[in-house]
């Protein structure tokens, strides 16, 4: 491994880390390509941070070995690394203003003065704080905070940048907002970032991909799209939105195999290669979930499950709809409102999806 | 105004008991400092003798000298044992910090006889130095041996200040300004000495304003061989030289120092404070 065009702007080989009996990481592996912005998705405690402060310099790796641009960082403590960072909780210096926190960097690269002023004011600039140059970081909102650590950690234009859960402080609309923002910069800037979260809408919106991770491993590397309808775990299906489960025993038929989800056949996707006898379950989003009201209504080709409606609950564009089926499990469903169907509680009704729709998973043990 | 009126009583009793014990008591001193001892004539030679008298500007330089001393001592001591403590395991840490609560709440007394067992002219580590090592002996009743004994009070005081004050340092921005590419030479001197700086000051105003108004184990170790201001206004008070308008003009001084030098330091706290004026 040595450096050249070719090889990619993160590159984390076979990474473990343990805190006492603790895995935090387990048997990472994980290329970022340059000016890709990859999102580390997963639970709390999955391992994210843990990550993120390996690439960073500031936890040593038990085995394993992290590339920046080729270049073997392992070994390098973090101010040699040039890994610009913004921390979970801003890690702003409280006895400094504004100006002298995005300085800082070049201040102790020993820039000159005067690139320095024009430096920190293309980069406030650029995070739209102009004006607040001189205004204490205790002195500022939230989402202000939020702008001047972005500043500061792209101020001395670092190879790459990492953000740990940058606005897990920030109320739901600016959260919205500084998102959009991070991620235009990026690809204004070009530069290669890691960024991780726990909120799945937050990486599904911003990434060019995603990392789902669970306990230390890595589930599914894949672009959001990817990640969202082509699940390869049930970990990721039930992790990323969510996701309504048919588990049974696949049987054959005369049209071919199919899962025998108590009294109902449903088909598989075409493709999907599952043996008679094999445990499986199907898997649909709410969104892919239809309800008719009469069997006579259900098209052509489509799997159906009678139920009952349960709890409605109305959010604005869409209706989500409990459905209790016969055996006693619900099954959330997302009405679009533009339908104008108002489904009553105790009503009977079939619910269909497109065999298409749904994804098979061959493991049964479901997470509910 | 009705709220206005209510908080009013309840700030009714704290305003008395300042009243009858601070303010009251605190008004006479200044209004004897003012009068004549024998003939009760309204003067200004107290503060004369007090700033010319060969004794009392002596005493004056000794408490100044005194204070300053065992606040560094305190402060450098102190700050280190924080340290220390900030970084062991909270059990431990818990031990160590309520042991050193215990000195504050000790007679002066009761340490001037302790210190008098340990390193008076027979004290046991006394014995121990000048016959098996040929050290000489450590006097207790000096200037430096009452600096070792108020360390005795200081170094606990400060200890309590530094250990919260390094706790409490945000782990944080050391990575971020390490991150940021700074070495470890430059974190302290651009990060973590500047963020403790304010905690600091707090730590060694409070032991600094002791000092200048210590009293009780001096005199129990030293009577009034040592000349500070506070043994000086005692003296004046009491037995002999019985002069109570001179012990109020040295009172006030006294008093004026202390309040000068704590504004002082509370002045350069706020300007390092974070977010505080200045710089
Ligand atoms: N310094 C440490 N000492 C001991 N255990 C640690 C340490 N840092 C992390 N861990 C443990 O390692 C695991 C992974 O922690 P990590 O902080 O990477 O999780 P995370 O995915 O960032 O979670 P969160 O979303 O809550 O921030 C957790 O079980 C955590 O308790
Ligand atoms: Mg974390």
């Amino acid at each position: 491994m040595t450096s050249g065009m070719a090889s990619a702007a993160v590159e984390i080989n076979e990474v473990s880390k343990r805190f006492g009996n603790v895995v935090a990481v387990a048997e990472f592996s994980l290329e970022v390509q340059r000016g890709e912005l990859v999102t580390l998705l997963g639970p709390s405690g999955c391992g994210k941070t843990t990550t993120l402060r390996i690439v960073a310099g500031f936890e040593r790796p038990d085995t394993g070995r992290v590339f920046i641009f080729g270049h073997e960082v392992t070994h390098v403590p973090p101010e040699r690394r040039d890994v610009g960072m913004v921390f979970q909780n801003y890690a702003l210096f409280p006895h400094m203003t504004v100006f002298q926190n995005v300085a800082f960097p070049m201040k102790i690269a020993k820039r000159p003065k005067r690139e320095i002023c024009e430096k920190v004011a293309e980069y406030l600039a650029l995070v739209r704080l102009k004006g607040l140059e001189r205004r204490y970081v205790t002195q500022l909102s939230g989402g202000q905070k939020q702008r001047v650590a972005l500043a500061r950690a792209l101020a001395r234009s670092p190879k790459i940048l990492l953000l740990d859960e940058p606005l897990s402080a920030l109320d739901a609309k600016i959260r919205v907002q500084l998102r959009e923002e991070i991620r235009q910069l990026q690809q204004k800037l070009g530069i290669t970032t890691l960024y991780v979260t726990h909120d799945q809408e937050e990486a599904l919106s911003i990434s060019d991909h995603i990392v789902v991770m669970n306990e230390g491993y890595i589930e599914q590397v894949g672009p959001p799209t990817e990640i969202y309808f082509r699940p390869q775990t049930l970990f990721v299906a039930s992790f990323v939105g969510t996701m309504n489960f048919f588990s049974g025993v696949a049987v054959d038929t005369s049209e071919g195999p199919k899962l025998k989800w108590h009294d109902s056949l449903l088909a598989f996707p075409s493709g999907a290669e599952v043996a008679p006898g094999e445990e499986v379950s199907l898997g649909v989003r709410p969104e892919r979930l239809e309800l008719a009201f009469e069997r006579e209504a259900v098209p052509q080709g489509h799997n159906v499950v009678p139920g009952e409606v349960g709890f409605v609950t109305f959010l604005g564009s869409i209706m989500r709809v409990e459905v209790k089926l016969g055996d006693g499990t619900e099954v959330k469903i997302d009405v679009p409102t533009k339908e104008r169907i108002t489904p009553e509680r105790g009503q009977r009704v079939y619910l269909c999806f497109s065999p298409e729709d749904a994804v098979v998973f061959k493991n049964s043990c479901v997470r509910r | 105004m009705r709220r206005f009126s209510h908080e009013w009583f309840f700030l009714i009793p704290i305003t008395v008991f300042l009243g009858l014990f601070v303010f009251y008591p605190l008004t006479r001193v200044v209004l004897r400092s003012f009068t004549d001892n024998f003939t009760g004539h309204c003067t200004v030679q107290n503060y004369l003798n007090a700033f010319t008298q060969a004794r009392y500007l002596g005493s004056l330089k000794n408490t100044l000298w005194f204070a300053g001393a065992c606040t560094l001592v305190g402060a450098v001591g102190g700050t280190f044992v924080g340290l220390l403590a900030s970084r062991m395991s909270p059990k431990v840490r818990g031990v160590l910090l309520s042991f050193y609560s215990l000195p504050m709440t000790l007679s002066s007394l009761v340490v001037a006889f302790a210190f008098i067992v340990l390193l008076g002219r027979n004290g046991v580590f006394n014995i121990i130095l000048s016959r098996y090592l040929g050290i000489p002996k450590f006097d207790l009743y000096s200037w430096h041996g009452l600096v070792v004994t108020y360390s005795f009070y200081n170094i606990p005081l400060m200890t309590l200040t530094m250990a919260s004050v390094f706790l409490n340092l945000d782990r944080s921005l050391i990575e971020a300004a390490r991150n940021l590419g700074a070495k470890a030479w430059q974190v302290w001197i651009y990060v973590i000495i500047p963020v403790l700086a304010p905690g600091f000051i707090a730590g060694i105003s409070i032991v600094l304003a002791g000092m200048l108004a210590a009293f009780g184990t001096a005199l129990a170790l030293t009577g009034m061989a040592k000349s500070l201001l506070s043994l000086q206004i005692y003296s004046h008070a009491s037995e002999s030289n019985y002069n109570i308008p001179q012990a109020s003009a040295l009172a006030v001084v006294l008093i004026v120092i202390i309040v000068v030098s704590l504004l002082t330091l509370n002045w350069i706290e706020r300007r390092l404070r974070p977010g505080g004026e200045g710089r």
